[in-house]
Parts: C-alpha cells; structure tokens; sequence
C-alpha cells in the first residue's frame, strides 16, 4: 500500500515544476469548465497580462495537457454569451487537480526560501 | 451584413493557415481554434483597424510557427528554434547595455585580439599563403648555379650557359634571365633616371602577364637591345597616360628605343622599384666575349611543362649542364644548376617572422579570452540566483542556456564586428610602415578568406570565454543559489579562474621571452661593429651616360663632380664606389682572385667582392685602415695596378704574413693582371649585420673605370639636408645627367635591421598588452578569492591573527598561481624554443638570463596585483566579517 502511495506521489511528482503557462490553465480550469476564449481571459486576468496565449498556441498546451491527462474535453455546449453559438468545453481531471495542488505548495516553500534569502541584511556593501 | 461576410473570408483564411498544423491535430482541435479565433477577431475588431493589424500579424505568425512545431519535423522546430533565437539576441542586447562598463570591457578587450589576428592572418595569407599573382604561378622556379667549391653559394645564371639552356631544356616550357640596371632616359619631359630590367624576349610570356596596352615582346625582333616596354606609372609621369605612346621612341644612353607596350598597373616583377624594360638578346651581345661565360650575374626564372615536377625538371637540366661543362670546362667546371620554387624564393626569408608574429597574436587572444572569461566568472554568482528563481519558476534549462549563450554571441559579435575593423586599420598601418619590406605586402587584401577567418575565430573566441561561465551559471551557481550558500559551486569556480590566471601567466611569459629574445638580438645587430661610421653621410647615384665614353672622359667626369661637391659648405669628405653597403641599388659583382703566379683557372679560383672606389671614399664612409694606407688621389691609369683588400681577403691570401706590398692577381678587365697592396681594411658588413663578410678588393676607379657609380658624401650637417645642394651640384656639372636614389647612410643602416626591429616592436607591444591582462586577471582572482573568504580570514583576525600573516598569505596564495604559470611557461620555452631560434642572433631560445629575468618579472607583475586585495584582506574588520553570512 505504502508503495502504491508511493508511485502515485512519483506520477504527480513527475509533472513538476509546472510550466507557467500549464499552471495558469490549470489553475483557470480548477474554477470550472471553460471554452478557448473563456481561457484566454480568464489567465489574461489571473496572470495579471503576464501569460498571453496566441491563437496558435492554445491548443498546443491543451494537446499536451490532455495527453498527459490533466485536462479532458467537456463537449459541445451553449455558451452563456447569448448569441447562442456553441462552443468546446475543456474541464481538469482529478489528476490535474493533484498535480496543481502539488505545484502550489512547492512553490508555496520555494517562495519562503526566496523571503528568507532576500529579506537578510544586505550583505555587501 | 457586411461584418458578416467579412468575418467568413477572414475565417476562411484562418482555416487555411490551420493546414500548417498536422491533420490529427486539426481533427481534434481545428474546430476549438475557429472558435477561438472568432471570439478572438471579435474583440480585435472592437478596438478599432490598429488593433486588428496587430491581431491579424500575431495570428498569422503564431499559427505558422506552431503549426510547423506542432508537426515536429525536426528541421522544422531547428528552424523556428533558429527564429527565436534570433529574437532573443536582441534581448540579450538589451540585458547587456544594462551593465555597459564590463561588457565594454570585455568588447574592447576581444576586439583588440580579434584585430591583430585579422591583420596578421591577412598579411601571413597575402603573403605566404597565396599563389603568386601569375597563372599556374606554382610553375614558375628560379633557376641559378652553384658550385661547391666556391662556397656553395647561388649565382645567377651567366649570359652564355643561359642562352644555352634556353630552348634546350626539355622540361621546361620558357625561360627568361633579366638583370637590373637604370639609364637616364631623356625626351620632352627633360631627363629622368629609371630603374629598369633587361629582359629576354620570353620574361612576360614566363610569367603568364599580358600587356594592358600595345603587345609583347617578339623573340625575332630582338637585336642586342630594345624594344621597351613601359609601367604604368612611367607611361602616367612622363606620357600622361597618352595611348599614342605606343610605336614611339625614347632614348636612353643613346641608344632608342620603340615602345611597344605598357604592363597593368598591378604588374611588379622582379620588384616594384622597376619601370621599365627592355628587351635583351643574350646571344648577341655575349657572343664576341667567351669569357662571359664566368660573369654569373643574371636572374633566372622559368616556367615548368605542365605535370613536371621541380625535382624531375632539375635532374634533366643537370644533364644540360653536365654536357656544358664538358663543352667549355675552364668556365664551367664545379658548376650545377638549382632550382626553387618562385614564391619560396620571394617569401621564403620571412616566413619565419610572419609565423612567429602571427604566434604572438593568437597568444594575445588567448590570454584575452582567459580574461574575459574571468570577467564574466565573476558575473555568476549573481546572474545565478536569478537564473536559480526563474527555473524554479519553470524556465526550461534549455530556454536560459540560449539567453546565456544569446549573450555570448552578441559580445563575440559586436567584439568580432569591431575587430575586423581594428583589422583593417592595423593592416592599412603595416603596409604604411612596410613593416620590415615584407615582399608582396602591397598584394595584401581584406577578401572572403579574411572574412571566413574573422568568424571562425570570433565562434572559436566566443566558444572559449563563453561556455566555461556558461556552464557554471547554469549548474553549480543554481543549485547554490538555490540553497541559499555560497558552498562548493564557489570553490569550483574559483578553481577554474585560477586555471585562467595559470594559463594566462604561461602564455604571457612565452610572448615576453620572445619578446626579450628580440630585443636583444636586435641590440646585438646594432652594436656589431658595421666597419663603417653611417652618421651624417648622404648617398646617391649618378649613372653616366653615354655608355661608349673613352675612360679618360668616365674618369675626367667624376673627379670633376667630386671637386665640385668637395667645395659645397658642410661637405667633410666625398668618394664613390660602384656599390655601397647596404644599399642593393648598385653593381655588385665578384671576380676570381689567386697567389700571383698561381696557374688556378678562373672557374676553380675564389671569388672576391669587387669594389670599385674613387679617392676619399674609405674617408667618406669612415672606414678603417688597419695596416698600409689607403689609396692616394695621385693614382694613374698608366702606373702599375693597386688594391686596398679586406682583412678577410688578407687572410685568405696571406694567412700568416703581412699584406702590405704583396701583390695578388685579379681575373678583371684584360684578363689575369696582378695588382699591389697598398693597404689592408677593416671587414665590411656590407650586406647587413647578419652576414659574415666575404672577401673584397678595392681597385681604384682611376685604373679601372665604371660608368655608375654611388657617392658617399660626409657632412657636418644633417645629411638629408644636403641633398638639394648637391642635386644642384651635380646637374650643375653636367646637365641633363641627373642624380638619383638619395638616402642616408643611417637610413640604409636603420633599414638593415627593420624585420628584427619591426618583430620586436609588435612583440613587446603585444607582451605589454600580455603583461596588462595578465595583472587585472591576477587581481580579478584574488580579490574575488578575498571577498569569498572575509569569514574565514575575519575569523582568524578576531582569533588574534597578524594582519602582515594574513597579507603574506594572500601574496602567496598569488604566488603560486604565478609560479605555476611559470613554470608551465619555461617549459613552453625549453620544448618550442627551437622554433624562433632562425630569427635570433648572438642568444639562443633558452638563454638562462632571459628566462629568469623575464620569470622574476611575471612575479612581481602578479605580486604587485596581489597587493591591494591582500590590503583590503588584511583591513577586514572581525565583527564585520562575521555579520555578513
């Protein structure tokens, strides 16, 4: 059982560190379903304008985080804009949801080590 | 309505960009990017036509790009990783104008290296390494005899064995022998002295050089001289460039001459000095005197059958020459014929300089490297820590090796941009100096081959200061920034740039050997006792023409012009001889010497240097007579002949006794004549403090007449400011027979060391600059080394230590890396000295003297950069140290 645990920390283990750009998806898509554009937004605001997805590449990272199993598709609906167009939903798996949340709390300590280093006194000069 | 069906084309457009993307992927995705990309263009076209262009541009590239990646061909993604790559120099720019004193640095620092490479690899690969600028130039030999019994030397060709060659040699497909002389040319432009070659009728056609203008020379239209042909330079001074000059006359020592041609500009053969020629029939003129055929005084080249090689045609022309002596054995006997290749024979003496000078660069750049290298080492702990967050934030390793790398490249860059032109410059300034007369300077250019070599030495010197940083940032410098200490990554580090400052020490202490080595090889040419007193003495020629005057008039003529320049204000002593030292315009020339009343034939007897000298000329040119006395202004053609001989010829003849009254004979002029000593003079380096002297009899011009003859002419003023007054003076004796080639004795002197003086000027030059780097690289390291060890050394102060300890340890810890460099360096020396050794004189490579003085040098250089960081160590406060981690 322990070994069980054990392989399941390595398989989420081995998605780390995240790139940037996975995270901000994954992290849009924890929120809830989303279609293209709804992504594009959402990491424009999360990220604060730092992460801009192109048309081009958007789907490439989705390509790779379906095939690494963090995202699925979630079919064809309405979107709420009212003009009554249907669009591709994606949604994170539960394996995504681990994954992210492994990512934050490395990057939760990883800041801790960097206030600890930036917060001492100057040391030269 | 219109939005509408503009939305629809711009789709349509859109999908067609999508077929860059692979098709599974457009199966599974295609839809979701039209969806995106509606939504997307929506909210473009919102903001107005500017928004929408930008909108437009970003989609179309970042759909091409990704498409092609998305296909993974691999040259695909080489090429869009290329593209970025691109990009992201630009970045580094940027990041690089943010710290612009160091980069500076490091730019000029390469740039100056990367300079004095390009200089010397353009003039090392003008000069040696191309073909000479003649068709299938690696054809082309010189030919000449030898004979060893005379002392193994090479002689030219003479007159009569040339004729018989030419033609019979089977392996060659021409030949031609020419001989440098001048003649005053006169005409509409009043009258000119020019140096000119008699050629044989084939000397263009050997060489594979077509006039510019008019024809060549025809073999059967050569009758003893002439016709002409001009230089370019001669048909601008005297003609104007006017084409009607060909099929006209000129006169020069009274005989005329048809012009039939003008060479190209670029045409300078045998050298750059002559302007025109004339064409010459051996045959004819030598035919009446048999005895010619001992006068080996001619040049020789011929042009090789094609696919025969230099050793197979030398074999076959020895067979000429064997039947040859057999045929005319009193002259020909001893005599071989050798050949060698053209442009060994034109290069081959500076081969040894050019390398050695082009060895000194690339040592230069290798000690700049090492420099920059440290530069940029010292750069990494705090590029570390921000390259440690950024892969912590997921930064590909990949992604931050091309930023560093970007960065290498835009300095190797800009420093390889710069050099080139440093390059240039340096180049343009050799060729202003002449830098040593190296032989085809002036073909020297900056083409594709030069270009092709800036770049591979700009890769070469980026790969070498670049990657070792590089690497360092990437590795040790994260994984401690990383930790928050400054633990091993640092030590590790600190090793590698001792490794540079050992290196550099090594390098620099070669170069300065080399330099020293130089120096003083030139200090032991200048102080070799030259026989003569070069100070305050002019020199010219005056070539008397006409060539038939009786020797009453040769004779009445010059002593008539000596008087003259005898009475100017500031003239000591006036003389003349037909050739002077150092000074290759002239006729030298030997003739064979013997024990009067020897039976020696002239092709067996040794051969004497003839100088052919007026009264006052042993005076004028300080001269030392060591026994007997010099020859008297009262000689006469019709007394007994007399000679002054040197010591070596003194001591050839009379090797125990004395010289003075003896009497020797000479093969010159009528045949064997005996002539008397009248005195013995100190040996003469006449051809330059490198060469032993040979043998010289100095026969008096009033017995033995010569047409041209150089003045030498001592003053108590500045020589050169003679020279007017005595242009004047001799054109005031004879109009319309101009003087010519004026030049100071000091400067002929001056110019017989200017390779050694040339090579030990660049290389001490180049080992200050060594020397310079090799002190900041010194500091750099410990000071560094300092700074890393403020705990430690802190600690020990607060524990009582003696700050002169702390100093003595820091000195020494510099001493060691320099006494490693130095070491390191001697045995460079001791294993590669053999190499400079040709280019020495009076030392060899591994003298003690230099190689200690120039080790305890590099010593105290790093001693002394040692000092200050060993001050601030010793001045570090314990408390303070403490604090600080």
């Amino acid at each position: 059982m322990a070994g069980a645990s054990r392989s399941a920390r390595d398989r989420i283990e081995a998605h780390l560190p995240l790139k940037p750009v996975d995270f901000h998806i994954l992290l849009v898509l924890a929120e809830g379903d989303l279609h293209g554009y709804g992504m594009v937004k959402a990491i424009e605001s999360t990220s604060e304008g730092r992460v801009r997805l192109e048309p081009g590449n958007l789907y490439r990272f989705i390509r790779r985080l379906v095939d690494a199993g963090l995202v699925g598709a979630a079919g064809v609906r309405a979107a709420g804009g009212g003009d009554g167009e249907r669009r591709r939903y994606y949604r994170i798996t539960a394996q995504g949801r681990r994954v992210l949340a492994a990512e934050a709390s490395r990057m939760r300590s990883l800041a801790a080590a960097a206030r600890a280093l930036v917060g001492r006194p100057r040391e030269r000069g | 309505m219109r939005a509408v069906r503009d939305g629809c084309r711009s789709e349509r457009l859109y999908r067609q960009l999508l077929r860059s993307y692979p098709r599974a992927f457009r199966e599974q995705y295609g839809e979701a990017m039209v969806e995106l990309f509606r939504d997307l263009s929506e909210a473009a076209g919102a903001g107005g036509s500017a928004r929408l262009v930008r909108f437009w541009l970003r989609t179309f590239s970042s759909v091409v790009i990704n498409g092609l990646l998305e296909r993974g061909g691999d040259g695909a993604r080489r090429l869009v990783e290329h593209v970025q790559f691109v990009v992201s120099l630009g970045r580094a720019g940027r990041t690089l104008l943010r710290s612009p004193g160091v980069n500076a640095l490091v730019v000029l620092t390469l740039a100056l290296g990367i300079g004095a490479n390009v200089a010397l690899f353009s003039v090392l690969r003008g000069v040696l390494l191309q073909p000479l600028p003649f068709p299938e130039a690696e054809r082309l030999v010189r030919i000449r005899e030898t004979n060893a019994a005379v002392g193994g030397e090479q002689h030219g060709p003479s007159p009569l064995n040339f004729a018989d060659w030419d033609g019979a040699a089977a392996d060659f497909e021409s030949m031609a022998a020419w001989y440098l002389t001048s003649g005053t040319y006169r005409g509409d432009f009043g009258a000119e002295e020019i140096r000119s070659a008699q050629v044989t009728a084939d000397f263009f056609r050997v060489l594979g050089v077509r006039p510019a203008i008019g024809r060549d020379f025809v073999r059967e239209e050569v009758v003893r001289y002439g016709p002409v042909m001009l230089s370019d330079r001669v048909w601008e001074r005297l003609f104007g460039r006017d084409p009607a000059v060909i099929g006209r006359r000129i006169v020069s020592s009274n005989l005329s001459y048809e012009i039939v041609g003008v060479m190209p500009p670029d045409f300078a053969f045998p050298d750059a000095s002559v302007e025109t020629w004339i064409a010459w029939d051996l045959r004819n003129v030598y035919r009446d005197r048999p005895e010619s055929r001992t006068w080996r005084f001619l040049d020789a080249i011929g042009r090789l059958a094609p696919g025969v090689p230099v050793a197979g045609a030398e074999s076959s022309l020895r067979a000429l020459t064997t039947a040859l002596a057999e045929a005319h054995p009193a002259e020909n006997r001893g005599w071989e014929v050798s050949l060698a290749s053209l442009h060994e024979e034109m290069v081959g003496a500076v081969r040894s300089t050019l390398w050695m000078a082009f060895a000194a660069v690339l040592c230069l750049l290798l000690i700049a490297c090492a420099n920059v290298a440290n530069l940029l080492l010292a750069r990494v702990p705090a590029r570390g820590r921000d390259l440690a967050i950024r892969s912590a934030l997921g930064a590909s390793r990949r992604r931050l090796s091309h930023e560093l790398v970007a960065e290498n490249v835009v300095l190797s860059g800009v420093a390889g941009l710069l050099g080139l032109a440093i390059g240039v410059a340096m180049l343009d300034a050799l060729v202003a100096i002449d830098a040593g007369r190296i032989p085809r300077l002036g073909e020297v250019r900056v083409d594709g081959g030069v270009l092709v070599f800036t770049l591979v030495v700009t890769a070469f010197t980026g790969m070498i200061f670049g990657l070792v940083p590089t690497l360092h940032a990437l590795d040790g410098a994260v994984v401690a920034a990383l930790r928050g200490t400054r633990g091993s990554a640092s030590a590790a580090q600190q090793r590698v740039r001792e490794v540079f400052v050992v290196s550099q020490i090594a390098v620099a202490l070669v170069l300065l050997t080399a330099a020293s080595l130089l120096v003083t090889t030139l200090s032991h040419l200048t102080r070799q006792d030259p026989g003569i007193d070069p100070r305050n003495v002019a020199t010219f020629r005056v070539s008397l023409d006409p060539v038939d005057g009786t020797s009453e008039e040769i004779v009445g003529y010059y002593d008539g012009l000596l008087t003259k320049l005898r009475e100017l204000p500031g003239v000591e002593r006036a003389g003349a001889a037909q050739t002077l030292p150092l000074n290759p315009v002239g006729n030298d020339f030997t003739r064979p010497f013997r024990h009067t009343g020897s039976s020696v034939a002239s092709a067996d007897a040794p051969l004497a240097q003839m100088r052919i000298i007026t009264d006052g000329y042993i005076e004028a040119v300080g001269m030392r007579v060591i026994a007997g006395r010099t020859l008297p202004a009262t000689v006469r053609a019709d007394e007994p002949l007399v000679a002054l001989v040197n010591e070596t010829m003194a001591r050839r003849l009379w090797p125990a006794g004395i010289a003075v009254g003896e009497t020797f004979d000479l093969d010159f002029r009528d045949g064997w004549q005996p002539y008397r000593v009248l005195g013995v003079v100190a040996d003469v380096k006449h051809y330059g403090p490198r060469q032993d002297a040979r043998a010289e009899a100095y026969v008096a011009h009033a017995q033995v007449p010569y047409l041209a003859m150089s003045f030498a002419v001592r003053t108590t003023r500045a020589a050169r400011a003679m020279h007017e007054a005595m242009r004047a003076a001799v054109v005031g004796h004879l109009p319309m027979q101009p003087p010519h080639n004026f030049v100071t004795l000091a400067a002929l002197t001056r110019d017989s060391v200017s390779e050694e003086r040339f090579l030990s000027l660049l290389l001490t030059v180049f080992s200050a600059i060594a020397l310079l780097l090799c002190a900041t690289g010194v500091y750099g390291v410990m000071s560094y080394s300092v700074s890393q060890r403020r705990r430690e050394i802190g600690v020990r102060i607060a524990l009582g230590a003696d700050p002169r300890q702390v100093v003595a340890r820091v000195l020494g810890r510099a001493a060691a890396l320099a006494g490693t460099g130095i070491v390191l360096g001697i045995v460079i020396v001791v294993s590669g000295g053999g190499l400079i050794d040709s280019l020495l004189y009076g030392i060899t490579p591994r003298d003690p003297v230099i190689t200690l003085l120039v080790a305890s040098m590099m010593l105290i250089v790093a001693s002394l950069a040692a000092w200050l960081p060993a001050r601030r160590a010793a001045s570090i406060a314990p408390v303070v140290a403490l604090g600080s981690d």
